[in-house]
């Protein structure tokens, strides 16, 4: 099936699901109603925690889910939507607090039931849950501890909801109703033994191997990866997967990096890391033998997705991972096309894989621009930023026919996609991959 | 791009929840609608009183009323308690 028509399909199921208890409701006798404002806060709060309960499956990396718009995207739409989700959710008791003033004695605990309170409960769970989701960098939370209290929160949420809404016991009295809850519950809990038990299992069973760790320019590692008892993994150049090293796939420390290899050798795989963060600056002291487990691949930064005459890659420092393998995977298929790479660095000597591209130039149709933030005097080249002045100088004049690729820090990113369009490109003809999935 | 649109289904979305609460609350309304499929399954205790005359239900079963409703019933509109109390 096209992307497009499957874009479009999972796109109608999700909004065929979330609308569903809604549809449920009406089916069969139904109790009768106690005012449009009541009835519309109730609506809400039921589709509200669909919403919730489908945020298992968006952040679950089913492939058949995320292939059509790319994981990064589906990751986005689950932040977005959460927002969304927390806003129509915190307008169920607005509402009924506005609407029915007597509602208002809930609020103190001595006349709240039971069934109030875990709804209560529920919605202050659901702001923490979020609060800590923004605000986790710039309350410097570390990643691991707050993907673990991240899904032990969620689910929290999920239970106390459903306590909620069986405790007030309205609407979901009946045998199709009670199914249809049952149904849903039980496809939330799937979601979540397939991500955290059967994708493990499956991943325990096909291990890799660190066979090598090499030091390349610019506080870079290349962990070369070598399938033990598999056929390795077949991917498509510029695509990622997440990584665990040295621990078990049950693990919750994995971390997400580009293949730098070329796609035509899965027998070898390699993945390239820059030191940035707390993970990032051990994987130099990683032993050649230690085990390795692989979640992927993933993404829909390929050139393989977008057919043109050439193509153009502009490149911000560790962006060039997922570039170097689309440009080895070009060579070991003995592309003709033109090709043209625009590569940021801060220096000369922290160009990384400046060597391999050296190689590559020799073996593609391939020019290679680079631009240094931080030269040295007799530095000839471009300097500063890559900008719509560097790029108007090299570009051919057919350069809309041409797909643009851009990789690298968001802010560089934005600044490229704006010097694109002064140079009038249309952005359709722009591919991007954000490694932001927190 | 693909995060615009990502952005714009997300308030997209959220629109399509409040229409669709909005048209489920107008079905669910007898003031607005009245829907003649639509049958009460739970049948309420009986009126010992006149109704006729004393339609303010709220003013002697509020919740600081003589005879105050249960506590599940708060929020209920006095035009409500007689589809099930009769």
């Amino acid at each position: 099936m096209r992307p497009l028509l499957y874009g479009t399909f999972w796109i109608g199921i999700y909004l065929i699901i979330i609308i569903a208890p809604l549809l449920v409701l009406l089916i069969g006798p139904i109790p009768p109603g106690r005012g449009f404002w009541r009835e519309f806060s109730v609506g809400i709060g039921f589709v509200g925690l669909s919403m919730m309960g489908l945020q298992f499956f968006l952040t679950g990396r089913f492939k058949h889910i995320t292939s059509p718009y790319g994981i990064d995207v589906v990751y986005h739409f689950h932040r977005q939507i959460s927002t969304v989700a927390f806003i129509l959710i915190l307008l169920h008791p607005l509402i009924l607090f506005i609407s029915a003033p007597d509602t208002r004695l809930f609020l103190n605990p001595v006349f709240s039931p039971w069934w109030i309170t875990t709804g209560t409960a529920a919605m202050v769970v659901l702001a923490i849950l979020i609060l800590t989701s923004i605000k986790r960098k710039e309350w410097n939370i570390r990643y691991e501890p707050w993907r673990v209290t991240h899904a032990f929160l969620s689910i929290g949420v999920a239970a106390l909801s459903l306590i909620h809404i069986e405790g007030v016991g309205y609407y979901v009295q009946g045998p199709l109703k009670r199914w249809f809850w049952i149904g849903l519950v039980t496809a939330w809990v799937l979601s979540l033994v397939y991500v955290r038990i059967i994708k493990p299992i499956w991943m325990f069973r096909r291990p890799y191997k660190v066979e090598e760790v090499i030091k390349e320019r610019g506080k870079t590692w290349t962990l070369v990866l070598r399938p033990e008892g598999h056929p390795g993994m077949s991917f498509k150049p510029g695509q990622f997967a997440w990584l665990t090293v040295g621990k078990s796939p049950f693990s919750i420390r994995e971390h997400p990096f580009s293949f730098s290899s070329s796609s035509m050798k899965s027998e070898k795989m390699e993945i390239s890391i820059k030191e940035l963060g707390d993970f990032t600056s051990t994987v130099g002291e990683i032993s050649p033998g230690t085990r390795a487990y692989l979640d992927g691949p993933y993404g829909t930064f390929t050139i393989d997705r977008h057919t043109a005459p050439g193509y153009v890659f502009i490149v911000g420092g560790v962006g060039i991972s997922p570039i170097i393998s689309i440009l080895r995977t070009l060579a070991d298929r003995y592309e003709k096309r033109p090709l043209l790479l625009f590569y940021s660095s801060k220096t000369w000597e922290e160009v990384t894989f400046r060597e391999a591209l050296d190689k590559l130039t020799g073996r593609l149709n391939l020019r290679v621009i680079h631009t240094l933030t931080n030269p040295a005097e007799d530095w000839h080249g471009e300097r500063g930023r890559i900008n719509a002045e560097i790029m108007g100088r090299y570009l051919p004049e057919n350069r809309v026919d041409f797909e643009y690729f851009i990789c690298g820090p968001d802010p560089m990113q934005m600044a490229v996609k704006k010097a694109l369009e002064e140079l009038g490109l249309p952005l359709e003809k722009v591919q991007s991959e954000s490694f932001n999935f927190i | 791009m693909r995060q615009a649109y990502s952005t714009q289904l997300a308030i997209v979305t959220g629109i399509l929840v409040l229409f669709m609460a909005g048209a489920f609350a107008l079905i669910q309304s007898p003031e607005v609608l009245e829907s003649p499929g639509i049958t009460a399954i739970t049948a309420g205790q009986a009126v010992p009183h006149p109704i006729e005359g004393h339609e303010k239900c709220g003013s002697c079963h509020g919740r600081k009323g003589m005879k105050a409703y249960p506590i599940n019933h708060l929020g209920w509109k006095n035009e409500s308690c007689t589809k099930c109390h009769r």
